[in-house]
């Protein structure tokens, strides 16, 4: 059962690499390789690499352990073979991170990362009632009110971050904390919504992406708020690297938001997510890509907005 | 109005739907009935432009799908979106003033919850809830009594009939004939991809007296109790 079961989900990752038009012997190796050179780049460039490399692998578990998925599997699954597989799962998962630490020789943080990535997987990270948490972006739904809920972990996280930074004067520890505010909101943007979603939009093309644009960039800023404000006050002599940082960030998830509808209704191509990676390593390549993300999103998005 | 003209769809070589030319009218309610399978959906997702076709649709309305409620037999709902949010992201999309739900949830509906945890029935009235909302001039229901308790099938009857009222053009489909008796002014009968009769509200009956024979048949007459 387990080995069909992952056999099964090959096969789905597989049609989805068909789909963008890639075959998985090119995939792989460019996955692996995209991966070692960013971790290469990241640890190279960031002080506290370890920790948010942590972070960011197990960052993916959470979405694994949800209710209804955790409802879907057990309605096929004995209870035993759930968790192996789920076990399974967290471990494959988390596992270029844990061997990458390990080549760095990070043992502790590599333990760490595997041990959790088991643990979770006897989690259930969904809510089982209908209670919902409440959030401030009530009003202009989906991808904020959605994303908030998922990730409040991590909000709360990266404003933990943002005051130890500034008590003990690590500022690139506080520095950092906003940088890991965006990351966490461009994780939103991963989800391609259904086309009934853009199709009850009245809207053209151009003011339904300027709409999606508008409302991301207010939402960040106030999902930012508390650490921009701690920053600007006790570090108000560093504030040019907070801007650049929060510019670079806002700059990024425009980015992000237009590619997500560049071939839309069907998920982005890989060369432009090459492109969006390589801008992470160049951000002045994000002049060029928005302009051209944008093109390419109002053509796509015609077919369903006319 | 809205004119349907030589409609045709393919899926790969397979023809779904066959040259279908009917008009709508606003004022009046329109039903469709047909087996699983006869295109039904099809046409509704192709008058709503979620699908590309042969043939034309001609409307008062431009674009027309910007006027159009479309009610699905299974509404999609996002993880972790409320069903107050939900009713919000399509007032949104049609910028319209966002209701105040103390006084619009007129199915009572637990709108602070998740949608997605949602059963059948509240699911589909959220999703009307949800387009009526919009203030859409052209409704188009399939199955919207699907899943429904009882206390709420009338409601939408009652709804519906306001829509008429109102002036709306109203699409709806239906496999339970006694709802779509007490609404529709004409019901078209969907077969195969193609629309085999138009039925006036006086021949309503006989078209369930056909209906009844051709889906019954002789099929039951060997099976043992």
């Amino acid at each position: 059962m387990i080995k069909y079961y992952f056999a099964l989900q090959f096969k789905i990752i597989q049609r989805h690499l068909t789909e963008w038009g890639i075959q998985t012997w090119v995939a792989f190796p460019l996955i692996i390789i995209t991966f070692i050179l960013f971790s290469n780049y990241f640890f190279s460039k960031v002080e506290l690499a370890p920790e948010a490399f942590l972070i960011v692998g197990l960052s993916v578990l959470p979405g694994l352990s949800t209710t209804n998925r955790k409802g879907f599997l057990l309605s096929f699954l004995s209870t035993s073979y759930y968790y192996k597989i789920r076990m399974i799962e967290n471990s494959v998962c988390t596992l270029p991170f844990v061997i990458f630490l390990l080549l760095k020789q990070h043992w502790l943080y590599a333990g760490l990362m595997l041990v959790i990535s088991i643990l979770v997987s006897r989690l259930d990270t969904g809510f089982s009632i209908g209670k919902s948490i409440p959030t401030p972006f009530s009003k202009t739904p989906f991808e904020f009110p959605v994303g908030f809920r998922k990730t409040i972990p991590f909000i709360l996280l990266s404003y933990s971050l943002t005051i130890i930074g500034l008590r003990v004067g690590n500022f690139n520890l506080a520095a950092f904390s906003l940088g890991f505010i965006f990351l966490v909101c461009l994780s939103y943007y991963s989800f391609l919504e259904k086309q009934e979603y853009v199709w009850i939009h009245a809207q053209q093309p151009k003011v339904f992406l300027l709409m999606k644009i508008k409302t991301a960039i207010f939402n960040v800023m106030v999902i930012c708020l508390p650490s921009l404000l701690l920053l600007s006050v006790f570090e108000f002599t560093r504030l040019l690297p907070v801007v650049l940082i929060f510019f670079g960030g806002e700059l990024f998830l425009v980015a992000i938001i237009l590619s997500k509808y560049t071939a839309y209704p069907r998920e982005m191509n890989i060369p432009n997510g090459i492109l969006l990676g390589l801008s992470l390593f160049f951000p002045p390549l994000l002049l060029a890509l928005i302009p051209f993300f944008y093109n390419q999103s109002v053509t796509s998005l015609k077919k369903v907005l006319i | 109005m809205i004119r349907l003209q030589n409609i045709s769809k393919f899926f790969d070589s397979h023809q779904v739907l066959k040259d279908i030319s009917v008009e709508l009218h606003g004022g009046k309610v329109y039903g469709i009935v047909g087996q699983n399978g006869a295109g039904k959906t099809t046409l509704f997702r192709c008058i709503a432009g979620l699908e590309s076709f042969h043939g034309a649709i001609h409307s008062e309305f431009e674009p027309l799908k910007n006027y159009i409620g479309f009610l699905q037999t299974e509404p999609y709902f996002i993880d972790k979106l409320t069903g107050e949010e939900y009713i919000y992201l399509f007032c949104n999309a049609r910028n319209k003033e966002l209701p105040d739900m103390n006084t619009q949830n007129i199915f009572d509906l637990p709108l602070k919850q998740y949608a997605s945890t949602y059963s059948t029935g509240m699911k589909k009235k959220l999703a009307l809830t949800a387009i009526l909302m919009q203030k859409n001039d052209v409704f188009i229901l399939d199955e919207p009594y699907n899943g429904v308790d009882i206390q709420s099938n009338i409601l939408i009857t009652e709804i519906i009939l306001r829509l008429k009222a109102a002036g709306k053009t109203i699409l709806v489909s239906s496999h339970i004939f006694s709802s779509l008796d007490a609404i529709c002014d004409e019901i078209f009968l969907l077969q195969s991809g193609v629309m085999e009769k138009r039925v006036f509200k006086d021949e309503f009956s006989t078209l369930e007296k056909e209906m009844k024979a051709f889906a019954i048949g002789d099929k039951l007459d060997n099976l043992k109790f």
